[in-house]
Formats: C-alpha cells, sequence, structure tokens
C-alpha cells in the first residue's frame, strides 16, 4: 500500500497531465479541432520523446530524425495503400525499418562527433527526401494516400474523420506507453551511461562504457519511437509526401523537446502543448493565414528561453521547486544545528 | 560539354565558398555555427533586390550597401542573442540561432510575400562571353570573381590587419587574447559582423540570376553547413576549396543524374568523405 | 611477487616528438607503484598508453587477469581494458557535472549489474569506503576540487578494478587532504588492490610506494624501493638540474 502511495506521490505531475489528457478531449465535446491539436501535440511530444533519447541524453545533436518520422508515416502509407495491410501492421513493419536503418547508417555515422555528426544526420534525412520524392513506386512527387475503408473501423480507426475520439486516445495510450520507456530509461544502466557519454566520452570509456554501442541503441530506440509517431500521423492526416523528410519537420521535434526542457522526459509533451496551444490561440486570434506570425513569436520564444534557461520550461519549473526546498532544508538545518549557513560541509 | 558544366560548377562554387567562409568564420573564433545563416544571405537578397526595386540600383554596385546592412545584422545578432550563450554549450548556440532563423524567415514571407521575387536587367544580364569553345555567362563571372576576390580580401583582412589578427588570436585562445589586452567582446562582434558582411555580398553577387524566396533559404543555411563541415570548421581556405568542390559535384551531379539528385549527390558526397576524414578534407 | 602488468620496450611518438621511449617495467600484484619525473618526463603519457587512450607506436603491455591467464593489452580500447580490470581517473577531473556523487558512483557501478537498485547498494559501499557518504547528493559541478578528486577515485572504484591508476589525484590540494589520499591509498592496498600512481609530490609519495620508476624525457632513468631511488644520483640530476646536482656533490 505505501508502495503504491509513494508511486502516486512521485508521478504527481504526470498523472495530473494524463487525467487532463483523458477529461479534456471529452469535455470539450464533438469540437474536431481541439481534438486534432490535442492529437497533434501527442504526435509530436512523442516523436521528440524519442529525440530527446539520443540528443538530451546521449547528447549527440540529430537534426534528421524526419527521416525516422517519414519512414514511419511511408510504411504505413505504402503498405496500406498497396497491400491492404491493416495501419497496425504497417505500423510495426515501420519500426522495424527505421531501426534497422539507423543501426546500419549510425553505426558508421557516430564515428563522428559534434556538429560533423549533426550535419551528417541532416544529410541522411535530404538524401531519403531526395530519393522519395522521385520514386514512382512511393507516389514520387505526388505522395501516397491511405484509401478510405468504412468496413472495418477498428482497424482503420484514424479513418472516420467525424469522430476522432478514439484515435485520440489510441494516440495518447500509445504516448503513454512511449513515456513510460523513456522515463524507466532514463533510471536505467542505458540512461546512466548515456548521461555519462553526454558528459564525457574519456569518462564514460574510462569505466567500461563502449560509447559507440550505447550512442547506436539510444539512436534505435530513438528512432522506433519516431516511426510510432510517423505511422499516426500518416492515419491521422491519411497522406503523406516527401516534405516529411524535410528539416523543417526535424526541427519541430527539436522545437517543442528544447522548449519544454531537454534532457528532461516531461520536456517534448510540456513544449508539445505550449507550442500547440499557441498556435491554435493565434490562429483563432488572426484567423486561418497567419502562418507566418505565430512561428516569429515561436521563433523569439525559443531564443528567450534558451538564453534564459537552456534546459527550458521544465528548467524554470525544477528551479522553483528547487528553491523552495532548498529553502525549507537550510531552515530545518538551522533549527538542527543552531548554526547559519554552510551546513556541516561534511568531509571524512 | 561536360566541360562546360564544370565550368559552371566552378562559378557558383566560388559563391558557395564566401557564404561558407562567412559561417566557418564564427566557427573558428567563438565555436558557435550561426544557423540563421541562410537567412542572413535571404535578407542580403532582399536587400540588394529592395536597391534596384526602389531606386534601380544594380546589385553590384549596390554590394556595399548590402554587405553593411547584413554586417549589422550580424552585430546585433552578437549582441543581442550570441553574446548571451557564449559560455553554453555548443547545442544552445545552435538552437538560439535556431530560433532567430525562425524570426528571420517568416518576417521575410510576411513583408515580401513566398512569391518568387527576380531582378532583371542587370549589367551583366543575359550577356556570354565566349572563350574559345566556351560560353560563360557574364553574371556568373562577376559572381565568381567578385567572390574570389571577397574571400580573399577576408584572408588578408584575418592574417594582415591589426584587427584581423586579433581576430586569429582569440580564435587560438579566448583567455589569453584576454590578457594580451584584447577586447575579445569587440573581437566577436566584429566577427559576427564580418560573417554577415560576406554573406550580404555573396546575395548581391548571386540576386542577377537567383529568384529569390523564403523557401530555399534553408538550403542554403544547409549547403553552408557541409561546405564548412567538409572543409574543417574554422578553416577558410578549407571552405573555399570544400566550396568549389561542392559547386563542382552540383553542376556534375546535375547533369548525370538530373536536377532533382544534385543536392542529394553533395549530402551523399559529405558521408562518403566523412567515412575516410572525420574531421574534414582540411581538418585535423 | 607477481606481476599484474608488464610493460615492455614502450614507445610513444607525436609526430617527431618522443613522449616515452623504450620503457620498460613491471607492476607486482598488490604493489604500490609509483611513476615520477619532471614535468613533461612522459608519464601521462605512458598512463594513456596504458589504459588505452593512445596505442602505443611500438612495444607491449601485458596482463594477467585473476585466473593468471596472460593477455596482451597493447592498444585495447580503453573500456575493454577497464573491463579487464584496469580503471584509471583524470589529471584535469572529469566529474559528471550534472550527476550527484550517488550518481557518478552508480554510472561506474553498472559495470557489474543492470539493475538500479544493485548499482545503488554498490555505490553506497563505495561511498562509505572512500568517506563521501554525507555529500552524496550534491550535483558534481557543486563540488570542492578535493571532492571532485575523491569522487573520481571513488568512481573508478566502483567498476571493481583489479589495478587502480591514479594520474596525479593529489595535485592541488593541502596538506590534511593530502594526508586522506595517502591514507585511502593505504587502505585500497589493504584490501587487495594493485595501484599505479602517477604523482608530483615526493613527500606523499616516497612513504607509501613500494617501488617507484623514474622518467625523464621519456626514458626511463631508474627504477627500485624509494630510499634508493632518492639517494640515486641520476634522478637528483633531473630533478635538481645538472647546476644543483654539481654543487651538492663538491659540498
Amino acid at each position: 500500500m505505501v508502495k503504491i502511495k509513494n508511486i502516486f506521490k512521485e508521478n504527481l505531475f504526470a498523472l495530473i497531465l494524463l487525467a487532463l489528457f483523458i477529461i479534456v478531449p471529452l469535455a470539450v465535446g464533438k469540437n474536431a479541432d481541439i481534438h486534432n491539436i490535442i492529437i497533434y501535440i501527442l504526435i509530436y511530444a512523442m516523436v521528440g520523446e524519442g529525440w530527446n533519447l539520443i540528443t538530451g541524453f546521449a547528447g549527440q545533436t540529430s537534426f534528421g530524425h524526419a527521416a525516422y518520422f517519414g519512414i514511419g508515416a511511408y510504411a504505413v502509407a505504402v503498405l496500406g495503400n498497396k497491400y491492404d495491410v491493416v495501419p497496425w501492421a504497417g505500423m510495426l513493419a515501420g519500426i522495424l525499418i527505421a531501426t534497422t536503418l539507423a543501426f546500419l547508417i549510425n553505426f558508421q555515422l557516430f564515428r563522428l562527433k559534434g556538429h560533423y555528426f549533426a550535419i551528417a544526420t541532416l544529410a541522411v534525412a535530404e538524401i531519403l527526401r531526395t530519393l522519395f520524392s522521385v520514386w514512382t513506386y512511393v507516389g514520387s512527387g505526388d505522395g501516397i494516400k491511405i484509401l478510405f475503408r468504412p468496413d472495418n473501423k477498428v482497424l482503420w480507426l484514424a479513418i472516420d474523420v467525424r469522430n476522432r475520439l478514439p484515435f485520440l486516445y489510441i494516440t495518447l495510450a500509445l504516448f503513454v506507453l512511449v513515456f513510460i520507456l523513456c522515463k524507466s530509461l532514463e533510471n536505467s544502466k542505458m540512461g546512466f551511461y548515456w548521461k555519462a557519454i553526454r558528459e564525457s566520452h574519456e569518462v564514460a570509456e574510462s569505466i567500461g562504457i563502449n560509447p559507440q554501442h550505447y550512442k547506436v541503441y539510444a539512436m534505435m530506440l530513438s528512432a522506433a519511437i519516431a516511426a510510432v509517431g510517423g505511422g499516426l500521423y500518416v492515419q491521422f492526416f491519411k497522406y503523406v509526401d516527401s516534405v516529411v523528410f524535410s528539416l523543417d519537420v526535424s526541427m519541430i521535434f527539436v522545437l517543442v523537446t528544447v522548449l519544454g526542457g531537454i534532457g528532461n522526459v516531461y520536456g517534448p509533451i510540456i513544449g508539445s502543448i505550449i507550442y500547440y496551444t499557441l498556435d491554435l490561440s493565434m490562429r483563432r486570434l488572426f484567423g486561418g493565414t497567419t502562418s507566418g506570425i505565430n512561428l516569429i513569436i515561436f521563433g523569439i520564444l525559443l531564443v528567450i528561453v534558451v538564453v534564459y534557461q537552456p534546459r527550458g520550461i521544465m528548467g524554470i519549473f525544477d528551479d522553483l521547486v528547487n528553491r523552495r526546498r532548498l529553502a525549507k532544508e537550510k531552515a530545518l538545518q538551522r533549527l538542527d544545528t543552531g548554526t547559519p549557513g554552510e551546513g556541516s560541509g561534511g568531509k571524512a | 560539354m561536360l566541360s562546360q558544366v564544370i565550368i559552371n560548377g566552378i562559378m557558383t562554387g566560388f559563391v558557395y565558398a564566401l557564404v561558407a567562409v562567412g559561417l566557418t568564420l564564427t566557427w573558428g573564433v567563438m565555436d558557435i555555427i550561426n544557423f540563421a545563416h541562410g537567412e542572413f544571405l535571404l535578407w542580403g537578397m532582399y536587400a540588394a533586390f529592395g536597391l534596384w526595386s526602389l531606386f534601380s540600383l544594380d546589385p553590384i554596385l549596390s554590394l556595399p550597401v548590402s554587405a553593411a546592412l547584413i554586417f549589422i545584422l550580424g552585430v546585433f545578432t552578437y549582441f543581442v542573442v550570441v553574446k548571451r550563450v557564449l559560455k553554453a554549450s555548443g547545442l544552445t548556440a545552435l538552437l538560439a540561432t535556431f530560433g532567430l532563423s525562425m524570426v528571420l524567415k517568416n518576417l521575410a514571407q510576411m513583408i515580401f510575400t513566398a512569391n518568387y521575387k527576380n531582378v532583371t536587367n542587370t549589367i551583366f544580364a543575359s550577356k556570354t562571353i565566349k572563350l574559345g569553345n566556351f560560353f560563360i555567362r557574364q553574371d556568373y563571372l562577376a559572381a565568381a570573381v567578385g567572390s574570389l576576390t571577397l574571400t580573399l580580401l577576408v584572408l588578408t583582412f584575418i592574417n594582415k590587419t591589426k584587427t584581423g589578427v586579433a581576430i586569429k588570436a582569440t580564435s587560438m585562445n579566448r583567455s589569453t587574447a584576454q590578457l594580451m589586452g584584447i577586447n575579445t567582446d569587440r573581437i566577436f562582434a566584429i566577427t559576427f559582423g564580418l560573417s554577415g558582411a560576406c554573406v550580404g555580398a555573396a546575395a548581391a553577387l548571386m540576386v542577377p540570376f537567383t529568384p529569390i524566396t523564403p523557401g530555399s533559404c534553408t538550403l542554403y543555411s544547409v549547403l553552408a553547413f557541409v561546405i564548412v563541415a567538409l572543409g574543417g570548421f574554422g578553416n577558410i581556405t578549407g571552405a573555399l576549396y570544400a566550396g568549389l568542390l561542392v559547386g563542382v559535384v552540383e553542376a556534375m551531379g546535375g547533369y548525370f543524374l538530373g536536377t532533382s539528385f544534385k543536392y542529394a549527390i553533395i549530402f551523399l558526397m559529405y558521408l562518403i568523405v566523412m567515412q575516410i576524414r572525420p574531421k574534414g578534407l582540411f581538418g585535423w | 611477487m607477481k606481476s599484474v602488468i608488464e610493460i615492455r620496450n614502450l614507445t610513444m611518438k607525436f609526430g617527431e616528438l618522443m613522449a616515452n621511449e623504450d620503457v620498460s617495467f613491471d607492476i607486482e600484484n598488490n604493489g604500490i607503484v609509483s611513476l615520477i619525473g619532471p614535468n613533461g618526463a612522459g608519464k601521462t603519457t605512458l598512463f594513456n598508453c596504458v589504459t588505452g587512450f593512445y596505442k602505443p607506436f611500438s612495444g607491449k603491455v601485458t596482463y594477467w587477469d585473476e585466473a593468471g591467464v596472460e593477455q596482451d593489452i597493447t592498444g585495447r580500447p580503453t573500456h575493454e581494458i577497464c573491463r579487464k580490470g584496469i580503471t584509471r581517473n583524470f589529471q584535469i577531473v572529469k566529474t559528471l557535472s550534472e550527476m550527484t556523487v550517488e550518481q557518478n558512483i552508480m554510472t561506474g557501478a553498472f559495470l557489474h549489474t543492470n539493475k538500479t537498485s544493485e548499482a545503488r547498494d554498490l555505490a553506497e559501499g563505495v561511498l562509505r569506503r572512500t568517506g563521501l557518504l554525507a555529500r552524496k547528493d550534491i550535483l558534481g559541478r557543486n563540488l570542492t576540487i578535493a571532492e571532485r578528486k575523491r569522487v573520481e577515485i571513488a568512481r573508478a572504484l566502483a567498476t571493481e578494478p583489479r589495478v587502480l591508476m591514479l594520474d596525479e589525484c593529489m595535485a592541488g590540494l593541502n596538506q590534511t587532504e593530502i594526508k586522506d589520499v595517502m591514507n585511502l591509498i593505504l587502505d585500497l592496498k589493504a584490501q587487495g588492490l594493485t595501484l599505479l600512481v602517477v604523482e608530483h609530490i615526493m613527500e606523499a609519495i616516497m612513504p607509501i610506494s613500494d617501488k617507484i620508476v623514474v622518467l625523464d624525457s621519456g626514458k626511463k632513468i631508474a627504477e627500485g624501493p624509494p630510499q634508493e631511488i632518492a639517494n640515486n644520483d641520476e634522478v637528483i640530476k633531473a630533478y635538481l638540474g645538472e647546476k644543483y646536482h654539481a654543487k651538492s656533490k663538491k659540498s
């Protein structure tokens, strides 16, 4: 009983968020606009969680996550369109292809460091973009559609445009899985090793970590998550073309994660909520054709966040909580020892 | 025909080199990659376009003005954004300038719309020089010669002038330079300005034959990143050679495989070269 | 005494610069071997060659594992060498600054377990052994230099090495702190570890070492027990210079 209570207490923030994501879609009734936004939030937050593994935890900047996102999307679309494969099986195929590709490419690429690596990830995505824009099998420049399937609503959930709720909850469930996965990874051997590699390759090696291997693991997991996001994305839009591989798409994952807090499992979801809520409210405010203004505001917001708190909104939040905790501890210590200031400074 | 393609590639390559020199400067001196570099180029092009459409100034004549404007944009960027993230990790600066790039790109789109803008009837437009069996477009040639001259000028500036040597000293060791009485803050601002001036000038040289649209600046940024990495971050001569290489590879790729592949070939080349030389062709 | 590590004819060049030239010596089991020499003598380079950070130009490093099996570890990757039981610290401290002391040590402890709870238990043992228990929740970047050096040793210990290699773990510490580290090193020896110590501070090294190896300009100029080294002409010359040496002879 105590244990359950502890789990509840430690994850209070996550549980509140989850409750909101369950209640809000019901509370707004048949408001397709808000349902769509929530689906967006979840999909991009999910891929953001994936990006966070490789860049936030393992410290290897990727500007090419659109590659794995796009593969996830194309896998569902191509298999569904050509072979009538249900989207969920398509997603599984997408995960497999993306993970394999991440392994094959990055095993080589991880010899590069820093910006050289970041540019290489971008190059991979751009090469895929070109390939998919000329490859007639996947529709070349016209892209590829998922066809309307009224006969099997369970397997083809996302097809029903008038009622997004089932799809929304499936997306939510998948996001929760990804979130739990990332959170447990953070506290596992893998997470510790990633952070060690992020801070110092040399230290990592000196305590028996093979950085190459652990970076590849991070990239493979990250790619798998991005592919799931891509699979959901294409079910939502029912269409995908080669633009999905572009740098602009890669940067959305970066943007939401950095805004919310890089290297923090809550970062992507918080960032995504802020990004799309602002997006929606600005579209309400200025009418439909304001794609410019909202991006300008995000740009400014990003600059401000990065300059003043590189750990994002969650960083600001953590600082506030810690400051209160520290103040409390200090007060307690003063009561205990009767001496103000530094504490015991304990050294044996 | 092939040699004609290579000549065109070399000429484009010189312009790429100038753009990349601007980017590699900021890396060399302060370890910062400016994600908004392509947006700087875009604004340089709109500056040249504006001067042309308002005052019928030929871009080649207004080059100092567009270079100066982007110089100012660079200095402004330094003080408002870059200065505050100098001590943070490399990714932080990159993301801050990415935010700036979003602002600059979308601001351009709001003001000038997404439609292509063209600068026409310039001095060298639609004239060619016949050189043996080759035809060389005068506007390309002017851009190439201009870019090469400016690249060499930047090199001379860095190596010969007092400010240039101070920039070099700062790039080698920031704190020692500070101890020697160099105002590193001023040096960083000048470097960022100089970086902007390079793209401002490149923009003026490019507009006679390049349609302007906000959508294309990401590509310019990405190409500049690739060239700078190929040349080895911070290496000016490396950027010059890598610019030429990319220009030629792009032209040949377009010729042999079709224009849709020309950039993919460059990226593929980058990935292959980096397997052999993980710190760029001219890096150590 | 049987050797755990045997270094034979090790040579390391950086371009034309000879950093180590034909260096050979043994590290005996459960001994404290100290590597001394003036600045630029090639101590850290040798250290890096043994731990796999550099691939030696020529020469051989042999290691005998717990079962007594002979293994050639010349130029093997650092992480592999660590898994065999040889761990090092860094002269320029590299504490993982975004992690707490406990997490720093847990990262080392994960070498022998996949479970976080087990790693935490292992780390607690190391925290006790190194006297860091009271500081376990402090972030790496908020530590003093002496604490950081201690965390580095603790992190290395958490990998449960047979051989611990310490690169200038006393530099920059005050007298009491040096005394603490000396005691720690002796404790570790008592617990069965073998140590290779690179150090500048003679007063600290002399009383605890079983053997001292002296490097000068990349070459080994002397090897032997501390008293012998203290009276060695070559060593005095290398440390105090030719002129001073001549003067001391006269008087």
